[in-house]
């Protein structure tokens, strides 16, 4: 297999021949004439090195005896948009189609996603109805947003990642003045769950609405969340976001929900549900410093959360699992560590953390970055260090290594994975 | 001699109070208005310039209404296609396509890199933002001397030369409290518009804090158009292409 590091390189050296075309001072608009129709592609190869925490019973219980301690990821990630407007209707739509393959198993799989595609009925700026796949991305905290009631969830290693909505029918209204009162919106949306239809947004087949109302009133921009579904659950929320000083930004969240579900390990091989109110909530502030490195601070509440007490019981199903000889357990246990424990963020109480400085020693277009999650209850965490580069007019260049750590049963310290190192280059048409 | 004794002071005298008469701030109102109508659309062309002349460029749409909104969407390069930028008064947001959500920024961050940032995108009003200190003759043009009138604007002070004929800036240097120097703006080739609107069409800036780096920034096609203020929200971010005509 071709090292990733050669791939990577072929693909950048292929940059610089467009951004030294030499072009003069000028501005021919003849090629901005708007056309009906308008297409997007783009190319991203994505190799990766995964080092393995072979201490980890998460681990051991995937590979067993064949303790392999790395392996390579590649990734071929194909997205395409395209969109067609005729009077005030606009049909859209945007995918992707990834190719993945593993050395460790010589697997590969493929993957095809819509992220959405939908027609819109606009008959004047203020208004627009929508039907189709649609995505929903609320809330003002960069590492976790509990009022995403229509959303799925971020990764937390690549935030500005595309994702996939879900069909609704949807209607918008905006309305914006010079008062206090600066801004008004209101969208509310009906989504389905029935079959393959919005698969995975509820467990259970429902007709689910969601509303927003924005405002932005005396500078700040405030929201308010409303679900409901058929099935009797009801969540709201609010956010908020304002800048205290040009440099100093402050946002906050709170979701609630009277019904918050979740299904845990109760003992080694037995799984328990429960359903007990919740709120989550996000407090943070995004400051940039005189000396032009912009920090932000989270703390997070999962109040939907698991306890320390539920999480050994996890890590006691993990271990029991991990020592067995019966294949089933084995396999059971790895089905429902994915399906219950493979979020973002398991436990309750969390501290998000980024340091960004962008052009450091005048290096036009790259930004390198520092970032880090902390499980205040557990102590453990995750650290990533990333750089992108943005020279080229087609070109983007990403390069990320992340690490986790913590005792050998904490959130972080039981993964399987110690660190992964990342390269990605996006070529965009 | 002693006629030029008193001569020399009375014609200074005159000229000064000739000078004054100009109410300074309706002079900075008018090269606003020679500079741009109140409400309009626009493209623009933003060149990054590096020192061994490698360019990157930028393309956006921009759309403007009165004193305190400006948005703008980026149509090239493709790593930029589809993010637009909002600007209210003193608060601005940037909408990434693949974050989905508009997020706040200041005016000091720049969206594109290099020389200018986003107060330099997303300008408005010169009256808007600073009071005049200081008005003076210098070689035929004007010099404005400008404060910010809050802290919240990008440059605390501005020295502004302008032509008499027509009463356009020529250059802008921008400067810190303490009168640092932090970049200067250098406005050529002039072009009517069209509608009333002659204007440079080329503003070349460069700065002591990019040796150098120069960025222009090249106007085209500004048209008067009336728009409502519903555009001019973050829900209307990811929308913003479609009132291109």
């Amino acid at each position: 297999m071709i090292s990733p590091i050669v791939c990577l390189l072929a693909f950048a050296l292929s940059a610089p021949i467009a951004a030294a075309t030499s072009q003069e001072y000028s501005f021919d608009t003849s090629g901005l004439d708007k056309r009906p129709y308008d297409l997007s592609a783009s190319v991203e190869l994505w190799p990766s090195l995964l080092f393995f925490n072979r201490d980890s019973d998460l681990y051991l219980l995937r590979y067993g005896h064949e303790d392999p301690a790395h392996t390579e990821l590649y990734r071929v990630r194909t997205e395409t948009g395209a969109e067609y407007q005729y009077r005030s209707f606009i049909a859209s739509a945007r995918g992707s189609y990834d190719i993945f393959h593993q050395r460790l198993d010589d697997s590969t799989s493929f993957d095809t996603k819509l992220y959405e595609g939908y027609l819109k009925y606009s008959p004047r700026a203020s208004f627009s109805l929508l039907a189709g796949k649609k995505s929903f991305r609320w809330g003002k905290g960069y590492a976790y947003n509990p009022v995403s009631f229509a959303g799925r969830p971020r990764d937390l290693n690549d935030i500005d990642a595309a994702l996939e909505g879900y069909w609704n029918l949807s209607a918008e209204y905006i309305r914006g003045s010079s008062g206090k009162l600066s801004a008004l919106a209101l969208t509310g949306a009906m989504l389905p769950v029935y079959g393959a239809v919005n698969e995975g947004f509820r467990r259970d087949t429902t007709l689910a609405g969601v509303a927003q109302l924005y405002l932005l009133f005396l500078d700040t921009d405030i929201d308010g969340y409303l679900y409901g579904d058929s099935r009797s659950d009801v969540k709201a929320g609010i956010d908020f976001a304002k800048n205290i000083f040009p440099s100093w930004e402050i946002h906050g969240e709170w979701a609630y929900a009277p019904d918050s579900r979740s299904t845990f390990f109760a003992s080694d091989s037995v799984l328990a549900s429960e359903t007990r109110s919740a709120n989550d909530i996000v407090l943070g502030t995004r400051y940039l410093a005189p000396f032009n490195t912009t920090f932000i601070v989270e703390y997070l509440h999962l109040g939907s959360g698991l306890t320390s007490d539920r999480m050994g019981a996890y890590y006691g199903a993990l271990g029991s699992a991990s020592a067995s000889e019966d294949p089933s357990i084995r396999r059971a246990t790895l089905k429902n560590s994915a399906r219950y424990y493979s979020g973002q963020f398991l436990m309750t109480d969390y501290l998000y953390v980024k340091a960004s400085h962008p052009e450091p020693f005048t290096i036009v277009y790259f930004t390198p970055a520092v970032y880090s999650v902390v499980n205040l209850v557990d102590g453990s965490f995750m650290g990533g260090f990333e750089m992108t580069y943005s020279r080229m007019r087609h070109l983007l260049l990403t390069a990320r290594c992340v690490a986790f750590g913590g005792p050998h049963e904490s959130e972080y310290g039981i993964r399987q994975a110690q660190q992964r190192i990342e390269l990605r280059g996006k070529w965009s048409f | 001699m002693l006629r030029s004794y008193f001569l020399v002071p009375l014609i200074v005298s005159i000229l000064s109070a000739g000078l004054h008469a100009q109410d300074p701030a309706a002079l900075l109102e008018k090269i606003d208005r020679n500079l741009e109508p109140v409400s309009y659309e626009m493209y623009r062309k933003l060149i990054n310039v590096e020192p061994d002349g490698k360019k990157k460029e930028f393309v956006l749409y921009m759309v403007r209404k009165g004193n305190d909104k400006v948005a703008g969407v980026f149509l090239s390069p493709p790593t930029d296609k589809d993010r637009s930028m909002l600007r209210l008064g003193d608060n601005m947001w940037l909408y990434i396509p693949n974050v989905g959500k508009p997020v706040r920024i200041t005016s000091l961050q720049s969206a594109t890199g290099g020389v200018f940032n986003n107060a330099d995108i997303m300008r408005i009003d010169f009256g808007a933002e600073y009071n005049v200190e200081q008005l003076r003759d210098s070689a035929g043009e004007y010099v404005f001397e400008l404060k910010a009138k809050t802290r919240s604007v990008a440059y605390d002070r501005l020295r502004l030369w302008a032509s008499k004929k027509p009463l356009l800036p020529t250059k802008i240097e921008c400067l810190t409290e303490a009168r640092m120097l932090i970049k200067t703006l250098h406005f050529k080739e002039i072009k009517d518009f069209g509608g009333g609107v002659v204007r440079p069409s080329v503003i070349e800036t460069d700065s002591p804090l990019y040796k150098g780096y120069k960025s222009i920034m090249i106007y085209a096609e500004i048209r008067s158009r009336q728009l409502g203020d519903e555009i001019f929200t973050v829900n209307y971010m990811s929308k913003i292409k479609e009132l291109r005509k």
